[in-house]
C-alpha cells in the first residue's frame, strides 16, 4: 500500500486544526498540574499530619494508577455523583489531577535545595510562615525546577491522545474518525506521528533555550 | 448491603484474570526493553557514525511521539504493508521500543557518571575497549541505572493499559468490559484502581528492597 | 638507515623511550610545542616543574591517553601510533598498538582503583583478562606483590575501605603484575596527607633499586627525586629548561629559573 500525498494533503489542515484541541488540553491540564502540584507539595511539608498523611497517598496512589483509567474513572464515574463536566474538561482534569502528582514532586526536590538558612533567617525576622513561604522559600526553589516541569509538560503533551478514548476530538480522536470513513489509517496516523515529533522537538529545543537562560542568570 | 459484597465477589475473578495479563505483559516487556536501552545507550556512545545516528533516530522518533499513537500505528498500518503481527506481539514490541528509547537515556547517563579516571586505569592496564566496557564502566554504571529503572517499571505496568485499546484483554480491558456490561460502573472503577495500585506498589517496594541491596551508596562489603 | 656491513658502529644504549617534536594543544591552549626527550632504558627520570608545566600531559601522551597533535614516540625503537579519540567513551586502539603499549605502566595522582572490585581483584583484573594468565597463578603472584607491600592482610577490601597510602600502594601492586618495563608516575604523592606519603615513597625507593625498570616520576617532592632519580628534567611552559645529572641538579643548578624554582620548592 502507498502512502497517499493527495489524502494526506487533504487532512493536513483538519489534523492541524485538531492539534488545536490538544494543545489546550495540555495547557489546560498543566495550569491545573502546576497549581494543584503546588498546593500538594506544600500540603506534604505542613506540619500536621492530618494534611501530610492524605497528600502523600494520593501522590502514590495518582502516581501509581494508570492515567488510562483515571480518564475513564472521571468521564464515567463523576456524572454518577452529579458532576456534569464538558467531555475535554474532563480530560483536562483526569491529565491535571495525574501530572500534579509528578509536578508536586518536581517542586520538593526544589523546595529542599533551598538552605536550611534561609528558612532560619525568616525564622529569626519572626516573619510568619505564610510570608517565609511567599518571600524567601518560593522564589529561590521555584527557577530552578523549570526545566523539570517543561519535561512534564512535554510528557503530558504526548499523553492527550489517550483522551480519544473519551470521544475528545484532538489530534488521535479526529484521525481515528477520518480513518473509520476511508478505512485509510496510514495517512492519517502517520501524519499524527509527525505532528507529535514536530511538536516535540520544538518545545525541546525551547526548553533548552530555557534552561541555556536560567543557567546564565544564576 | 449483601448486593455490594456479591458483586464485589463477582467481579474479583475476572479481574485478576484481567491482573494477570496485565503482569504478564509487564514481565515480558521489562527484559526486552531493558535490552534495547542497553543496545540504544550505548550506540549512541559508538564511535561508529552510522550506528550513533540511528541510535539518536530511534531513540527521537520514540521519545518525540505519543505511545499511543505509535501502538496504533503498529496495530493499523504495519499490516497494511505487509506485516501481519499478533496484537500481543504488536503491544509488547511496541512498549518495549517506547521504554527501550526513554532507557537508553538512562543507560547513557549512567555510563557517562563513571568517572574518567576509571578508564583511563583500564586503558593504562591495556585492556581492549569492549573489556574496560564489560569489566570496568558496566559494573560500576549499573547501579546508578537502578532507581531510574525502577520508576520506568512502574511507568510500564501503568502504560501496559492502553494495549486495551488493542483488543489485548488486560486488567483495563476486562475492567472496561464488566463496567458495561454490569453498570457497576463505579465499582469496577474502584476495583480497577486499586488492582493496577497493588501491582505498581509491590513492584515499588521490590525495586527499593533491591536498590538497598545492589544500589549506588550500598556498601559493596554489604554484598560479600 | 642502511649502513656497511663492517662499517665501525657506535651503539648508544637503546633507548626505552625517544620523544620526537612533539606538539600537544588543548582549547587553543598549547602546552608542548616540539618536545623531544630521550630515556634511556633503566634509567630513573624525575620530571620536575611549577603546575602548568606540561609534566604530566608528558607522562599522559606516553600513556596514551592523550593524542600528540604532531610528534613521535618511540618506545624500545617502536614507534607508537595514535590512539584514536574524537568524541569516545572508551579512546580506541588497534590491538597491535595495545600490544606495543604493553611494557608500559601507570600509576595515577588519584589512584583510580576499580570502585567495584577489591585490593586483590583490582591487581589481577588485568594479568586474568589481558593477559591470560591462569587465575590461581595472578592471584598468588598478586597476594606475593602486595605482602611485599605490606597489604597481604588488605587483600579482600574494596578501595574506599582503605586509606590513600594503601590505595596507592595497591594502585602500584596493580601496575607491576603487568611486569611492566617502563614507569610512569603522576604525582603519585601529591593527593595524600603528608603522614601517608613515606609508605608510598617507600615503595617506589624500593622498585627505584631494581634497575632494570625505567621510570618516569613526576613530582614535587625534591627531596625524593634527589635521593631515587639518576636525572633530572626541569620543564616550564612546556620546555625542557635544564635536563641534568640529578646530583648535578640539586648541588648546582645552572639556569636561572631552575634555582629559583628549586628555592621555592625548598
Amino acid at each position: 500500500m502507498m502512502f497517499q500525498l493527495d489524502y494526506a494533503s487533504e487532512l493536513l489542515p483538519i489534523l492541524l486544526k485538531a492539534s488545536l484541541v490538544t494543545l489546550a488540553a495540555t495547557l489546560g491540564g498543566m495550569a491545573l498540574a502546576l497549581v494543584l502540584g503546588l498546593a500538594l507539595a506544600l500540603l506534604r511539608r505542613s506540619p500536621h499530619a492530618v494534611l501530610r498523611r492524605p497528600a502523600s497517598m494520593f501522590v502514590e496512589f495518582v502516581r501509581s494508577t494508570p492515567l488510562l483509567i483515571q480518564i475513564f474513572f472521571i468521564y464515567y464515574v463523576l456524572p454518577l455523583y452529579g458532576v456534569r463536566i464538558p467531555t475535554v474538561a474532563c480530560g483536562i482534569v483526569a491529565l491535571g489531577l495525574h501530572y500534579a502528582t509528578y509536578t508536586a514532586e518536581v517542586y520538593r526536590a526544589g523546595i529542599e535545595a533551598v538552605p536550611r538558612g534561609q528558612w532560619e533567617a525568616g525564622r529569626a525576622l519572626s516573619l510568619p510562615a505564610y510570608r517565609i513561604w511567599r518571600h524567601i522559600v518560593l522564589p529561590q526553589a521555584l527557577p530552578p525546577v523549570v526545566p523539570a516541569l517543561g519535561n512534564y509538560l512535554i510528557a503530558m503533551f504526548k499523553e492527550t491522545p489517550l483522551l480519544a478514548v473519551i470521544g475528545v476530538h484532538e489530534l488521535l480522536g479526529t484521525a481515528l474518525q477520518e480513518a473509520s470513513q476511508t478505512y485509510r489509517y496510514y495517512e492519517p496516523l502517520t501524519l499524527v506521528g509527525l505532528i507529535f515529533l514536530a511538536f516535540s522537538l520544538v518545545a525541546a529545543l525551547i526548553l533548552r533555550r530555557v534552561e541555556v537562560r536560567l543557567a546564565d542568570r544564576s | 448491603m449483601e448486593t455490594l459484597f456479591t458483586t464485589v465477589i463477582a467481579l474479583i475473578p475476572r479481574l485478576l484474570d484481567g491482573a494477570v495479563t496485565t503482569v504478564a505483559i509487564t514481565l515480558l516487556t521489562a527484559p526486552v526493553a531493558a535490552l534495547l536501552a542497553l543496545i540504544a545507550g550505548l550506540a549512541r556512545l559508538s564511535h561508529v557514525k552510522a550506528v550513533a545516528a540511528a541510535a539518536v533516530v530511534y531513540v527521537e522518533l520514540f521519545r518525540g511521539t505519543s505511545l499511543l499513537v505509535q501502538l496504533f500505528f503498529m496495530f493499523y498500518v504495519l499490516p497494511l504493508i505487509g506485516i501481519e503481527l499478533s496484537p500481543w506481539t504488536t503491544g509488547i514490541a511496541t512498549l518495549a521500543l517506547n521504554f527501550g528509547s526513554y532507557g537508553s537515556e538512562i543507560v547513557r547517563g549512567a555510563l557517562l557518571a563513571v568517572p574518567r579516571g576509571q578508564i583511563e586505569a583500564a586503558l593504562v592496564l591495556h585492556m581492549p575497549p569492549s573489556q574496560v566496557l564489560r569489566r570496568v564502566l558496566l559494573p560500576q554504571a549499573l547501579p546508578a541505572m537502578l532507581p531510574p529503572f525502577g520508576n520506568q517499571l512502574v511507568e510500564l505496568v501503568k502504560a501496559t493499559s492502553l494495549l486495551s485499546l488493542i483488543t489485548i484483554s488486560d486488567l483495563a480491558f476486562v475492567g472496561n468490559a464488566l463496567a458495561q456490561t454490569t453498570g457497576r460502573v463505579t465499582m469496577v472503577y474502584v476495583l480497577l484502581l486499586l488492582i493496577y495500585f497493588a501491582i505498581a506498589y509491590t513492584l515499588t517496594l521490590a525495586v527499593r528492597a533491591l536498590e538497598r541491596r545492589y544500589g549506588a551508596g550500598a556498601t559493596v562489603a554489604g554484598a560479600r | 638507515m642502511p649502513t656497511a656491513p663492517d662499517a665501525p658502529r657506535f651503539t648508544p644504549p637503546l633507548n626505552a623511550l625517544k620523544l620526537t617534536g612533539i606538539r600537544k594543544t588543548f582549547g587553543g591552549t598549547t602546552i608542548l610545542s616540539g618536545f623531544s626527550l630521550d630515556v634511556p632504558e633503566g634509567q630513573r627520570l624525575a620530571l620536575i616543574g611549577g603546575s602548568g608545566s606540561g609534566k604530566t600531559t608528558v607522562l599522559r601522551l606516553i600513556a596514551g591517553l592523550e593524542r600528540p597533535d604532531a610528534g613521535e614516540i618511540e618506545l624500545f625503537g617502536r614507534q607508537l601510533p595514535y590512539r584514536r579519540f574524537a568524541g569516545r567513551l572508551v579512546p580506541d586502539d588497534p590491538p597491535e598498538a595495545r600490544e606495543l603499549r604493553r611494557p608500559i605502566g601507570m600509576v595515577f595522582q588519584h589512584f583510580n582503583l576499580f570502585q567495584h572490585l577489591t585490593a586483590l581483584e583490582n591487581v589481577i583484573e588485568a594479568p586474568i583478562h589481558v593477559l591470560g594468565q591462569p587465575p590461581a597463578e595472578a592471584r598468588r603472584a598478586a597476594l606475593a606483590l602486595l605482602d611485599s607491600v605490606g597489604l597481604a592482610d588488605l587483600a579482600d577490601r574494596y578501595p574506599r575501605q582503605l586509606s590513600g597510602g594503601q590505595q596507592q600502594r595497591v594502585a602500584i601492586v596493580r601496575a607491576l603484575a603487568l611486569k611492566p618495563r617502563v614507569l610512569l608516575f603522576d604525582e603519585v604523592t601529591a593527593s595524600l596527607d603528608p603522614e601517608k606519603v613515606a609508605e608510598v615513597l617507600a615503595v617506589i625507593r624500593r622498585l627505584a633499586a631494581d634497575d632494570r625498570v625505567t621510570m618516569i616520576i613526576v613530582t614535587h617532592e625534591m627531596g625524593f627525586a634527589r635521593e631515587v632519580a639518576d636525572r633530572v628534567v626541569f620543564m616550564q611552559r612546556g620546555v625542557i629548561v635544564e635536563d641534568a645529572p640529578a646530583t648535578a641538579f640539586f648541588a648546582a643548578p645552572q639556569d636561572p629559573r631552575s634555582r629559583a624554582f628549586l628555592n621555592l620548592a625548598s
